[in-house]
């Protein structure tokens, strides 16, 4: 494609730019804020002198608790993933190939679809009060655990679609070729959904490290993950804002470096059984 | 007792029976092909043979075992699919060689096994190819190479060359048919193509809405059609059909909108007087080939009216309309080329020839001339 054609001016690209205007603008106000000094964001100084003394405080001193935030996350992200990708893959698989009766399969995606819309917020108390009378509240296996139901559904389609795009016929051929049906997930849908699993545990990754709600009422502050702990540089008296701000950028950076990754296969899974 | 033999074997998806009862032999070594329009079951009875499709009655025995309920990864069958299903994320000697690993096959053994089937199949120097790398030809053939290494029991062939242009699909015909020699191998065959039916197979089973409509030699099922829907579906051009009353006294003739003389032989009269009664509602049918041009003042012949010439070459045909259908003409040799084609309009006088015709029960759609 001409360089002109892809950066001109027509109606589709000024739609793109002004939307990634949108989404760019706070990110970039913000990544800014987090090399001024408390007193130029006070002031609203557009330019000023760079400074790291928002992610030394953030990171190094004693006072900051955010590189264990930030590891809480991560601990809680990626078991969850790991979990919902394992559960995922082989619901789908089971759903998909294995011709479980037909209620099996409207019972569990119709729950899967129904969970999907209701929003987090609902299941909230029920899950604080069950996690504290099970003496499990602040625990990683709670956060993990809601991670994991909250996850799931997305992930189920995902996989659901991708597990449609392997044709039905190299099952079968590996049927004839002596596998049972274990190995002919190990050996053959496994290898061909490498695209689904990254695309959906991507997905799932981002979902989990994100979340607010979640950990808000179910962590404690040995638990606390990075999106609660930017929440609370904004404090009674005083906002942090160059803090708020640098811990922000930090939080972004494995979601951004995940869909760099991860983005074509994000893309593709998001597409699956939509086009041929 | 037969090699592969289908006993009453049935199959119904909730109540529609897809396949009422199907008997069914096959001899080791022997080539059939299962061939009938789409829907007709044939490759759902291969899918029941493979064990891909579970049966719903009756028994299917390979060498006198009962394998109804076996699972397809113990039946020790192969079967190329019309897609090939090559698995995309291995090279074609992992393909080729897939089923022997996993049935845990000495390596030196099957590193013999491999290059034996890539030296018959002239996959040399492809052996590290993904599928997505290899033309259409060269994935049939690692399909193939796929289900040989592994000496089954069982060839089984789903369509497999109806993803090939035609050139290679009458090269891959021949190959496919001298393998089996080669192997003395038993193969199953399901196609719509007659003439891939025609060209290979020792016999054919000609299936329709899920029923065996006759079995036999490619001969058997073109000279000597059972019933009506057998002599239609094989030919090309097709059978020529003519409704009517069946004359008996004299000569045998066909009396309705035409008048056609039905020259026959002492045996095929003697036939026709058994099965037939005077007057009876028949549909004579007559193969392109087994119409003559007569002199326009012969008995029992009549007009056509040509429409359309095809010149194929070796031969040609020419097509007209009557009853509202098409009836087509082999032309004989000497108005079969260049300048001596019959013209659009040309007038032709046609006649059938001795003891090529047949005629078919109108209700029934058996075939009346041939002994009951």
């Amino acid at each position: 494609m001409k360089s002109s054609k892809r950066f001109g001016i027509t109606p589709g690209n000024l739609v793109a730019w002004g939307y990634a205007l949108i989404i760019l603008g706070p990110m970039l106000w913000i990544v800014s804020n987090s090399f001024k000094r408390q007193i130029d964001i006070l002031m609203g100084t557009t330019i000023s002198p760079g400074t790291l003394v928002n992610y030394r405080q953030l990171l190094f001193s004693r006072q900051s608790d955010f590189a264990q935030n930030l590891l809480n996350s991560g601990i809680v992200a990626l078991s969850a993933t790991v979990i919902v990708l394992v559960i995922a893959t082989l619901a789908a698989f089971t759903i998909v190939r294995l011709q479980p009766p037909k209620w099996a399969v409207w019972l569990l995606l119709g729950w899967a679809l129904v969970f999907h819309m209701l929003p987090t917020l609902t299941f909230l108390g029920s899950w604080y009060v069950m996690y504290s009378n099970a003496g499990l509240h602040g625990s990683y296996t709670a956060l993990i655990l809601t991670q994991v139901v909250q996850n799931l559904p997305t992930t189920l389609f995902l996989m659901v679609g991708f597990m449609l795009a392997i044709p039905n016929e190299l099952i079968q051929a590996a049927r004839l070729d002596g596998c049972s049906y274990g190995q002919v997930f190990r050996r053959i849908v496994l290898p061909l959904s490498f695209g689904g699993i990254a695309a959906a545990g991507s997905l799932a990754f981002i979902n989990a490290w994100s979340d607010f709600a979640i950990a808000l009422n179910l962590s404690n502050r040995d638990t606390m993950t990075a999106p609660v702990a930017i929440a609370t540089f904004a404090q009674e008296f005083e906002v942090q804002y160059g803090a708020m701000a640098a811990a922000s950028v930090v939080s972004m950076i494995p979601a951004l470096v995940l869909i760099l990754f991860g983005q074509r296969y994000v893309i593709r899974g998001l597409m699956a059984g939509a086009v041929k | 007792m037969s090699y592969l033999e289908l006993q009453n074997v049935s199959k119904s998806y909730g109540a529609q029976a897809v396949i009422p009862s199907i008997d069914l032999q096959v001899e080791a070594g022997e080539f059939l092909c299962l061939v009938g329009p789409s829907g007709s079951g044939k490759s759902t009875l291969l899918r029941m043979i493979a064990g891909l499709e579970d049966i719903s009655g009756g028994a299917i025995r390979v060498a006198d075992q009962d394998i109804s309920n076996v699972d397809p990864s113990d039946r020790d069958m192969a079967m190329v699919f019309q897609s090939y299903a090559l698995y995309p994320h291995m090279s074609v000697a992992d393909n080729i060689t897939f089923a022997l690993r996993m049935r845990g096959m000495d390596k030196a053994q099957i590193e013999e096994r491999l290059s034996q089937a890539i030296r018959m199949l002239k996959l040399d120097g492809l052996e590290n190819r993904k599928p997505k790398d290899l033309s259409g030809g060269q994935r049939q053939r690692v399909a193939m190479g796929r289900c040989i290494v592994r000496q089954p029991k069982l060839f089984l062939f789903d369509e497999p060359l109806s993803n090939l242009d035609a050139k290679l699909r009458s090269q891959t015909r021949h190959q496919i048919r001298h393998l089996h020699n080669e192997l003395h191998a038993t193969s199953i065959f399901v196609t719509h193509d007659q003439v891939e039916a025609m060209t290979m197979a020792d016999r054919i089973a000609l299936l329709n809405f899920g029923e065996i409509q006759q079995v036999g030699s490619p001969e058997e099922l073109y000279l000597r059609p059972r019933n009506r829907f057998t002599a239609g579906f094989l030919g090309s051009p097709e059978m020529n059909f003519f409704s009517g009353r069946l004359r008996m006294d004299g000569e045998l003739a066909l009396e309705g909108p035409l008048q056609i003389a039905l020259p026959a032989s002492e045996e095929r009269r003697a036939v026709v007087a058994a099965r037939c009664r005077p007057g009876q509602e028949v549909d004579l049918g007559v193969r392109p080939e087994h119409l003559a041009l007569a002199p326009g003042d012969a008995e029992g012949s009549f007009a056509l009216t040509v429409q359309t010439v095809e010149w194929l070459g070796a031969e040609a045909y020419a097509f007209g309309e009557m009853q509202g259908q098409e009836v087509g003409l082999r032309l004989p040799a000497e108005r079969a080329n260049g300048e001596s084609l019959p013209q659009p309009d040309e007038v032709l006088s046609v006649s059938v020839t001795p003891d090529s015709w047949h005629i078919f029960d109108r209700e029934t759609g058996e075939n009346l001339a041939l002994p009951g």
